[in-house]
């Protein structure tokens, strides 16, 4: 049960449902605790699309910008 | 250079993972790489931490204050499709449950944008954030609509930006319910709820409240009020206009009140009065009723 409370128009909220785009094979990992949503680049590697951390150093790290590369499995 | 740098990133991965044979050649890999990074005494000295240590935490910096962002739709029990920017409820709820444990954090910052969402994973968030016993200041930048309201009331103190909007409209069956055999009672418990906490939680009264939820004649396909910056202040819905660095600026200040009163008073008294609404308005404006702001057509009009 769940109800939706938004400016959004429903059509928006639910478009795509059914259809798979893109950001559909974006995974979340953890890398030093860190969650992170990234999209596979092969070799066991993927590119960071999106940080979400609490901790806003977090977001200044070189290493952890969007479109680096971080192991999916460590 | 661009591509040394990535030499490092690469290197410091496979530190990170390899045996001890892979790290040797990883070690070799980083020795290979020096000699482009020769002109750059801090690429150099990374090498070196690379070589030496397996690792570059050369930039580690703790921060004392949570940034917590809440961003494009509010997402609960159903996940919502792939492509919409959501915030999820079991990212959040963790993150302000280690707010709350964790010593070395001091004061949380929320920072809105959202267009509403769930109810329930709303009102989970806003009542963890109004329940913390730690300092925390809120900022809507952009929009806070419809459940962003009661998160950003929730805080001790409120910003929004000059050009942030809240839109107030009431929680409403178009299409929006799913799965709920109760109709119109059920919405009005909802409503309910979130009405009270919005009114327990910021200066604004009851009365004001709904004058703007169920205005007519401001949006095109709903009934409601769209408040931009200065008006929610007016209204009493937050606490003060202002960006990030009068937000932090606050939230240092209740910092520093809340560490004298935890030296001087102990454990215990400091959260006395924690429901009665914001714990600094001295300065705000006293909130205005829609029919005082002037106006014609009826309803909540804007004032300049």
């Amino acid at each position: 049960m769940s109800v939706l409370w938004t400016i959004a128009p429903v059509e928006h909220v639910f478009s795509g449902l059914t259809s798979h785009s893109g950001s559909a094979q974006w995974q979340e990992i953890q890398v030093e605790g860190v969650t992170m949503l990234v999209s596979p680049a092969g070799r066991g590697m993927g590119r960071i699309e999106r940080l979400i951390s609490p901790n806003p150093q977090d977001y200044l790290r070189p290493e952890w910008q969007p479109g680096q590369l971080v192991p999916l499995y460590t | 250079m661009a591509e040394a740098d990535k030499g490092w990133v690469m290197v410091r991965r496979r530190t990170k993972m390899a045996s001890s044979d892979e790290q040797a050649a990883s070690w070799r890999v980083a020795a290979e790489v020096q000699p482009d990074g020769a002109g750059d005494p801090q690429s150099t000295d990374v090498v070196k931490n690379v070589v030496a240590l397996g690792e570059t935490e050369t930039i580690r910096a703790d921060s004392n204050i949570y940034c917590l962002p809440i961003i494009g739709q509010i997402e609960g029990h159903m996940v919502l499709p792939p492509q919409n920017k959501t915030t999820k409820y079991e990212h959040v709820i963790p993150q302000l449950v280690a707010v709350e444990q964790n010593e070395k954090i001091e004061g949380l910052l929320i920072i809105l944008n959202t267009v509403g969402g769930d109810v329930e994973a709303g009102l989970a968030i806003a009542e963890m954030i109004a329940s913390l016993s730690k300092p925390k200041v809120s900022l809507v930048l952009g929009g806070g609509h419809s459940i962003g309201v009661p998160i950003a009331v929730s805080a001790d103190y409120s910003f929004i930006a000059e050009t942030a909007s809240m839109t107030v409209h009431p929680i409403r069956l178009t299409g929006m319910v799913i799965g709920v055999p109760q109709s119109f009672e059920y919405l009005e418990k909802m409503q309910e709820r979130v009405t009270r906490f919005v009114v327990r939680h910021s200066r604004i009264s009851e009365q004001v409240f709904r004058e703007l939820m169920l205005n007519t004649g401001e949006m095109a396909r709903d009934i409601g009020t769209t408040v931009v910056g200065r008006d929610a202040v007016r209204y009493g819905l937050l606490d003060e206009v202002g960006g990030v660095g009068q937000a932090m600026a606050k939230l240092n200040e209740l910092i520093e009140a809340y560490r004298q009163r935890k030296g001087s008073a102990g454990a215990g008294v400091a959260r006395q009065g924690q429901s009665s609404g914001p714990v600094m308005s001295s300065g705000a404006p006293q909130p205005v009723t829609p029919a005082q702001s002037g106006g014609s057509g009826g309803g909540p009009v804007m004032p300049q």
